[in-house]
């Protein structure tokens, strides 16, 4: 990450309200970590592992995602079970206003383009939604809604021992579709 | 230890603040505001032109005109459009009052419809007023102003009110109606304790209209709308609040008629018209008037 990333990082983060600001904090710490440990060369196993790892990446994925699937962020989790395929999943839990958001995203994912650190791919999956409404007056009893949609994204994958994605998904459900984006950054195992 | 540090990041970012909303204010008289914000009051010329003298149905609309500047056009419209030139009392959202121009636009309208009017002015904008205002053919009196509870947004943040009068139909025959401009980004919470000072202790016959903002999104922070949540569970906020509504007494005739604002690929219902202790027949969504970005409704109302 250049200087001026970094510097407009901070300068959204002096901009930007309680939540937001402590996302961003949480997606910058997870960088640094996943920035550091790649870096690090007492981390590696030497060259043996280097050469190996570009190769045959590793199987394992942990990850976070800002926006993406959840809708304001995720954990998530997939592994790569052959050299162009892969499963997973993306979890997330979030309080709006208020409103709590539940949200479980399974998938499947296609490496289209690409081999060893740099891939393009493309997941699909069903997305599972639940929104609970409690309500903040005596007169109301709130209410919750919930519902099963479909995403399919597709993006650019940098993968050594960090795992960076950068992504366009689209998405399908009772509420008609809708154009989404985000970008993932984790450790590969 | 740092996987322990970064859960615990995650957890906190889970978690949002309260929302950030004023208190609620009392309404005022418009006879005790002063300066630039006394509300313009004109009583409806007589004899009025009302229709529901003649066919016992009140015709309502509202109508948020994105600033009403082009008078002439409005004018046009409800007078040879089939329904909106029957209508009574129009409840009118966004519209403005610039020196110049000959009187304030709500001036100028009511003057082109023959009707009674009060405009209260909501913020000021360059040279001139941004407000909410009733048209009636019938006269207004016990006109009232609410300072809403204050949301802090993120961006284009506007200080919202609510205008009430009662609505003399003659022979002792009265109602009581609300008009307002909600807030844009909010939740439906926020929505909900935005509009609650306003209609929670109204009289028993009482018409609410006016442009909710009831948008189909979630809100991160008043900035990001949550489109995956939104599409997948349906956060529509329309329906919610209609159903908010119903629980304190309102009828709620617009809830079927489909959107009231252009707005590209995604029209939303954003107005409505909520009724208590009167009937009321539902109405339409007159979308081909094309002077605003929302489109006006109406409901006829049954003459009490």
């Amino acid at each position: 990450m250049s200087s001026p990333d970094l510097y407009a990082l901070v300068l959204l983060l002096g901009r930007s309200s309680f939540h937001l600001r402590v996302l961003l904090l949480a997606f910058l710490t997870t960088f640094a970590w996943a920035h550091s440990a790649h870096a690090d060369p007492g981390t590696a196993s030497g060259p043996t592992a280097t050469a190996s790892a570009a190769v045959a990446p590793r199987a394992h994925s942990i990850y976070v995602e800002l926006l993406g699937k959840g809708g304001l962020w995720g954990l998530g989790y997939d592994y790569q079970f052959h050299p162009r395929l892969a499963a997973g999943a993306t979890a997330s839990f979030f309080i709006l206003d208020g409103e709590r958001v539940l949200s479980l995203s399974p998938y499947l994912v296609g490496y289209l383009l690409g081999t060893g650190h740099h891939r393009w791919f493309a997941q699909i999956g069903p997305q599972l939604s639940y929104v609970y409404t409690p309500s903040p007056v005596p007169e109301w009893p709130g209410t919750s809604t919930g519902g099963i949609g479909a995403e399919l994204s597709s993006g650019y994958e940098y993968r050594s021992r960090v795992l960076v994605r950068v992504f366009g998904m689209g998405i399908v459900g009772r509420g008609g579709y809708a154009p989404w984006f985000g970008v993932s950054l984790g450790w590969t195992l | 230890m740092k996987w322990l540090g970064f859960v615990a990041l995650l957890a906190v970012s889970a978690c949002a603040p309260t929302p950030e909303i004023g208190d609620p204010q009392p309404w005022v008289p418009a006879e005790d505001i002063v300066g630039a914000f006394r509300p313009e009051i004109v009583p409806a010329a007589v004899p009025a032109r009302a229709h529901g003298v003649q066919d016992g149905m009140l015709r309502v609309v509202t109508y948020n005109v994105e600033r009403g500047q082009n008078v002439a056009g409005l004018a046009t419209w409800f007078e040879k459009d089939a329904e909106l030139r029957q209508a009574d009392l129009v409840m009118v959202q966004e519209i403005e009052d610039h020196p110049g121009e000959g009187g304030s636009r709500t001036a100028r309208l009511a003057r082109r419809l023959k009707m009674g009017y009060v405009y209260a002015p909501e913020r000021i904008n360059g040279d001139g007023t941004h407000g909410t205002a009733i048209l009636s053919a019938y006269p207004l009196s016990n006109v009232r102003v609410m300072q809403l509870p204050h949301v802090d947004l993120p961006f284009s943040e506007a200080q919202r009110i609510a205008l009430s009068a009662d609505v003399d139909l003659g022979d002792g025959r009265s109602f009581h109606v609300i008009t307002m401009h909600l807030d844009t980004r909010m939740s439906i919470q926020q929505r909900i304790l935005q509009i609650r000072p306003a209609i929670i202790d109204a009289p028993d016959r009482t018409v609410v209209g006016g442009d909710f903002n009831t948008n189909p999104y979630m809100w991160a922070d008043g900035s990001i709308p949550q489109l995956p949540t939104n599409t997948v569970a349906g956060t529509d906020q329309a329906p919610m609040f209609d159903d908010y509504m119903r629980h304190v007494g309102f009828a709620t005739p617009t809830q079927d008629l489909g959107p009231t604002e252009r707005n590209g690929p995604q029209d939303s219902r954003l107005d409505s018209i909520f009724v208590r202790g009167l009937d009321v027949v539902p109405g339409q969504v007159e979308r081909e008037v094309d002077l605003s970005d929302h489109w006006p409704l109406w409901v006829d109302v049954v003459m009490p």
